[in-house]
């Protein structure tokens, strides 16, 4: 009776689960937009001092609840030899969350060449796309209309899915909120073909 | 059913089935009644008294201040025994014993209940209750893991094993 109870407790709490990919080159910002999604939808959070991330060796891991879904974020180490490792989580993301340091112009034209690789892959078809111009907080930074044509060029690679270039900083939150619930309401769109993962409840 | 699972080599369904856990319920309320019965009316037979369902439901017909009384007890306390071999026979998990148990002596409560027409408050209701639902859990326990720590054959099982 009380493994029938708990079950169907189990049953009606239980939220859809998706996995949602943090890539980027090195030094994007990718760990530090992680702990501020973190901060902004987990309540107690206490978020990591920004001074103390490093780059990422492997990966990091984070949960939120939002809107009625629970989201598994994996921040990927961007790093040149890491970036073959990225192909390996595609089949099983239901987004890519893609992050620009809009301030490094000079590695721009190489984030846009990882990008193209990412896109082109085919376990990634029809995944929807956040695309983030990180770093407004410093001053001479591109502006989303700097980034947006840049990202836009290969229109036949991006084909029918869903995407989306925002400005954001990672370091003082701005547009961490306003991305995720836009990424939450395309998942739940996408859903039908990339259905959620739920976890098996074990006796 | 969970024969078939373990000569086919693989874990049983872990997710949550409630189908499963009813009928396992209903099957165990089933077979514990049945065997009380028997026992019960084996027991009237010796010491001569008339066959009534008084003695499975009604609180005052559990004392020991004579044969009658004594015999149905003793009945409960066999029952309970077999209960655990219901258990190690239609759930089968050592984990869900203690739960299976007391879902079983739970419905028993409110059959009595509905039976007198009142809230059992006789202590040798209770303590007999009590006492049979830890005998049948523990040794049900017992023997569900017995058969849960069996080693897995590794020969001749097929290409289904599942490590």
């Amino acid at each position: 009776m009380y493994t029938l109870l708990h079950g169907f407790y189990k049953y009606i709490i239980q939220k859809d689960e998706y996995c949602v990919l943090i890539l980027g080159l090195d030094n994007a910002g990718k760990t530090t937009y992680l702990e501020a999604t973190k901060t902004k939808f987990t309540k107690k959070y206490k978020a990591m001092n920004p001074n103390r991330i490093t780059t990422t060796v492997g990966l990091n891991i984070g949960k939120i609840d939002v809107n009625g879904v629970r989201l598994n974020f994996w921040d990927l180490g961007g790093q040149q030899e890491l970036q073959s490792l990225w192909d390996k989580y595609y089949a099983e993301c239901h987004a890519v969350i893609y992050i620009v340091d809009s301030s490094d112009r000079d590695r721009v034209s190489e984030s846009k060449e990882t990008f193209d690789r990412m896109i082109s892959s085919e376990h990634l078809a029809g995944v929807p796309l956040l695309v983030l111009a990180n770093k407004q907080d410093i001053p001479d930074c591109m502006g989303v209309h700097t980034v947006k044509p840049i990202f836009n060029q290969n229109a036949h690679l991006i084909g029918a899915r869903d995407i989306m270039l925002m400005a954001t900083s990672a370091l003082t939150g701005d547009g961490v909120d306003e991305g995720i619930r836009w990424l939450v309401d395309c998942i739940k769109r996408n859903s039908v073909d990339r259905p959620p993962r739920n976890h098996d409840d074990n006796l | 059913m969970s024969k078939i699972k373990k000569f086919s080599g693989s874990f049983r369904y872990t997710q949550w089935d409630p189908c499963l856990i009813i009928f396992q319920i209903v099957a165990m309320q089933s077979v514990m009644y049945l065997s009380l019965s028997l026992l019960v009316a084996i027991m009237q037979d010796l010491t001569g008294s008339t066959r009534t369902l008084d003695h499975l439901f009604e609180y005052h017909e559990l004392h020991i201040v004579d044969n009658e009384g004594r015999a149905v007890i003793l009945a409960f306390v066999f029952n309970a025994v077999i209960g655990a071999f219901a258990l190690w026979m239609i759930v089968g998990r050592t984990k869900l014993c203690l739960d299976f148990s007391c879902t079983y002596h739970g419905l028993h409560l409110i059959a009595c209940w509905y039976y007198n027409g009142s809230f059992p408050t006789t202590f040798s209701w209770w303590t007999l209750n009590i006492a049979c639902g830890a005998i049948m859990c523990v040794a049900g326990e017992f023997l569900c893991l017995r058969t849960e720590l069996q080693a897995i054959p590794l020969s001749n099982i097929g290409a289904k094993v599942d490590l």
